[in-house]
């Protein structure tokens, strides 16, 4: 994204948004036959740097569809998303998939870790994808130092070699964080991170994610059913009927 | 870098893959084995039909034959691409064993010129004694014969060692030394009670071989022992003969010599023999597959050759009987022939099989019926032949024929078959190489179902790991990248099932005579006839071209299997990736 930045820096102008991730009337409407269910109905919000958001709201209120849009994972029907004032629509397929391994990390509910990798390879994926085989042997070692770090962090310093299946859920799903973390990204969206854990453990990742937030700046969008937890961190949403309410 | 990972990854702990690895494994295999044997069989008889006949074949219809045949190779020699030509006779007869009134043998005894032989056919290659050497003889010196049955011997007796080992390990050492010395001795001290009625016969047979070799090797000794003396009496009737001494004193000496001959049996080289290895009574096969002579160089037979070269009298047939010392064996590999033939000096034939020349009885310089061959073989110059390249010099041969025959009226009294190998092969060439054919054809519809197995192994992979394509994915993965996965694991299938099958097919073809003998013994039932398929072993040479095309073919397999699944995940949408239970 930061190249594509460069590139467009020249055609921003002043009534481009400012955040660092940015939905501007944001629409989506999902067509099964000849019924159409609009999901989103016009949201608006920035993110800035080094914010924590929360977009809360009940089942089937939208909330994963937005932060999927946001990261690049699907499109709007219509409406526009601004990565660093840059407007995503434009993007090259290619392009989208660089933003998504390099700018945003995600966390989902169910973890979704490969079985059949270890945690210290689940956490390597994302920089995996990023470089080439031919590339890889130079930026192993470095790679994999930083995962390693970002593990121990984690708490998770001595389960790096074990699969998932021998994990509990709050570790899993620390895996699941450390691997949104590994290459390093902007936003971080998590997609109800503690909807599959028991409260205490939930909280747990809360902790974690606060942390992050305080100790190293990360600008993260959470989102949850869970208005509790959502009032624990700094800036709330709230997503109804597919519109944003304060 | 994770495409290779994944693919890798997936590799060891998919059972899934293995299964896809193993029928691709179990089809090449299968398609190897099929290919080799088939194109090993078609190897094999044209090999046979060379090695015996020669490139081409000069043959009258008729039992007749063919006269000025030593004119007509001259002629035909000078064709440049002829490398060389030899005559050849073919007679029946019946073989029967001295010392043993019982025995009598249907054969096809061929009259050979040797060493010329060599030059045109394969004939040297099958040899027991003159194994491999350019000359073939039927006068070996006798001390090469005694020298190869020592070795023989040596065989023999690891072959016993092997199969009696429990009970010659039961032995004092004096009485183990006394069972190698002795057949009488060898059956009599391994005799075992409890031993079952086939390792008994075995038991029976190998002494009854041994036995034979001792007196066989002791014939021989004795033969190199005075040849001195016979050659002493044979120098002295022949100066005999040119100072015209009287019919008593040369026969005073003939008898002396035929006192000698008698004595140790070992006739003179017109009188020799060299057996197909293979005639029912004279060998016998252990289960290992190993051949063991009965008789061998240095025994005596008699031939009584039924002499069709000449008009039949009202009376009916009476056969010319010949006494031969056995002085090699050959080996052709082709069943038919082995189990057939034996070979016998070209001229000693000629004369037993009536082909021999008349004269006038009132005018000896006149020739009233020419001495006859049955056939020439040709051999022709140059390697790798071709059919065609073949028909072009039989084509030059005929010409030449038409022209000898008006010169030469009296050169064959029916029409003359000039023809190649594989024309005189046809009835068994081409329906082989029909069955490959449908062979290839079976073969193409396996490819098929091996590409049909993997798409559905893909298929039901990649539906498995829709979630983790669409994780793939929301971490930046290309769907070509995601597709690149799938290739990748498809063509590591196919080349590790195809690598372990081409290894299994090649282990398997290598073996397949031990692996037929083990399926004989263990089940009753032997799938190659050596009646049947006319060689004594199925053919066991991997067919390399055959073995790169199906491998690579199989690694195709694999990566077509799985183009479509690829393809599938290539084009998941990541959030319905993500959403898909």
């Amino acid at each position: 994204m930061s190249k594509h930045r460069e590139k467009t820096t020249t055609e921003t102008t002043p009534t481009l948004p400012e955040g660092l991730v940015s939905a501007r009337d944001l629409h989506k409407t999902y067509r099964m036959g000849k019924v159409s269910l609009e999901v989103l109905r016009g949201v608006s919000f920035d993110v800035q740097p080094g914010e924590f958001i929360t977009i809360y709201g009940h089942s089937g209120s939208g909330k994963s569809t937005l932060l999927h849009l946001l990261g690049l994972l699907d499109e709007p029907t219509s409406g526009q998303v601004f990565l660093e004032q840059t407007d995503t629509s434009s993007f090259s397929r290619n392009h989208r998939n660089a933003v998504r391994n390099r700018d945003v990390g995600f966390v989902f509910q169910f973890y979704y870790l490969l079985p059949e990798l270890t945690v210290l390879e689940n956490t390597l994926l994302p920089a995996m994808v990023e470089h080439s085989t031919l590339a890889w042997p130079g930026q192993n070692k470095a790679l994999r130092q930083r995962a390693e770090e970002l593990l121990a962090e984690l708490g998770l310093g001595d389960r790096m070699k074990h699969r998932p299946k021998e994990l509990s859920g709050g570790e899993r799903q620390r895996t699941a964080i450390a691997r949104a973390l590994v290459n390093q990204p902007k936003l971080l969206l998590a997609d109800e991170p503690t909807g599959n854990l028991d409260s205490k453990t939930g909280k747990k990742i809360i902790d974690v994610l606060l942390r992050l937030h305080r100790n190293h700046k990360q600008t993260i969008l959470m989102v949850t059913h869970d208005e509790e937890l959502a009032q624990q961190v700094g800036r709330s949403l709230y997503l109804t009927d597919g519109k944003l309410v304060k | 870098m994770y495409k290779l990972f994944l693919c890798l990854r997936y590799l060891r702990s998919k059972a899934f893959a293995y299964f896809g690895m193993l029928c691709v494994a179990l089809s090449v295999c299968l398609m190897l084995i099929s290919v080799s044997v088939f194109t090993g069989f078609l190897n094999k008889i044209e090999k046979a039909a060379k090695g015996l006949f020669g490139d081409i074949v000069i043959e009258p219809y008729g039992e007749r034959g063919l006269a000025h045949y030593d004119e007509f190779i001259a002629e035909i020699t000078k064709i440049p691409d002829v490398e060389a030509a030899d005559p050849f006779i073919l007679g029946l007869g019946v073989l029967s064993v001295e010392g043993d009134s019982h025995y009598r043998q249907t054969v096809q005894i061929a009259g050979i010129r040797l060493p010329s032989r060599a030059r045109v056919t394969d004939f040297e290659e099958g040899l027991f004694v003159q194994e491999g050497t350019a000359n073939p003889t039927f006068d070996v010196p006798l001390n090469e014969a005694v020298a190869r049955l020592e070795v023989y011997q040596k065989f023999l007796r690891a072959i016993v060692e092997r199969e009696f080992a429990a009970e010659l390990a039961t032995l004092t050492p004096e009485r183990r030394q006394a069972c190698f010395q002795s057949g009488i001795l060898m059956e009599h001290y391994l005799t075992r009670d409890e031993q079952s009625a086939g390792k008994r016969q075995l038991l029976r047979r190998l002494s009854s071989a041994y036995r034979n070799l001792d007196e066989a090797k002791t014939r021989l000794e004795q033969a190199q022992l005075r040849a001195g003396e016979l050659a002493a009496l044979r120098d002295e009737l022949a100066q005999a003969k040119q100072r015209g001494a009287t019919a008593d004193e040369q026969l005073d000496l003939k008898e002396k010599i035929e006192d000698i001959t008698d004595a140790v049996r070992i006739h003179p080289a017109g009188n020799r023999v060299i057996l197909g290895l293979g005639i029912p009574g004279l060998t016998f096969r252990t289960d290992k597959g190993e051949t063991i002579r009965y008789l061998m160089p240095g025994h005596n037979i008699f031939l009584y050759v039924v002499p069709l070269g000449r008009r039949f009298t009202s009376e009916g047939i009476q056969p010319n009987i010949g006494k031969f010392t056995i002085i090699d064996d050959n080996l052709s590999g082709v069943h038919s022939i082995d189990s057939k033939m034996v070979y016998i000096p070209f001229d000693t034939l000629q004369t037993l099989n009536n082909m021999y020349e008349e004269v006038s009885p009132d005018d000896p310089s006149k020739v009233v019926e020419p001495k006859r061959c049955s056939q020439i073989h040709v051999k022709v110059r140059g390697e790798n032949l071709t059919e065609p390249d073949l028909r072009r010099t039989a084509a030059k041969i005929q010409e030449l024929w038409g022209d000898f025959l008006k010169r030469h009226p009296d050169a064959a009294v029916s029409d003359v078959g000039i023809e190649t190998w594989r024309q005189r092969q046809q009835q068994v060439v081409e329906p082989l190489e029909k069955q490959r054919t449908l062979v290839i054809i079976v073969i193409a519809v396996i490819w098929v179902v091996v590409v049909v197995l993997i798409f559905v192994i893909f298929y039901t992979i990649v539906t498995q790991k829709t979630r983790e394509i669409g994780v793939l994915k929301a971490v930046g993965a290309s769907g070509w990248g995601v597709a690149g996965v799938f290739l990748g694991y498809g063509a590591v299938v196919g080349l590790i099932g195809s690598v372990v099958g081409t290894l299994g097919g090649w282990v398997f073809v290598k073996n397949i005579n031990a692996i037929q003998d083990w399926v004989a013994d263990v089940f009753g039932y032997r799938v190659w006839s050596r009646d049947q398929f006319m060689f004594d072993l199925i053919p066991n040479e991997v067919d390399w071209n055959a073995a790169i095309f199906i491998l690579a073919s199989s690694i195709l397999a694999g990566l077509l299997g799985a183009l479509l699944p690829a393809i599938r995940a290539a084009r998941m949408q990541p959030v319905e990736a993500l959403r898909y239970e």
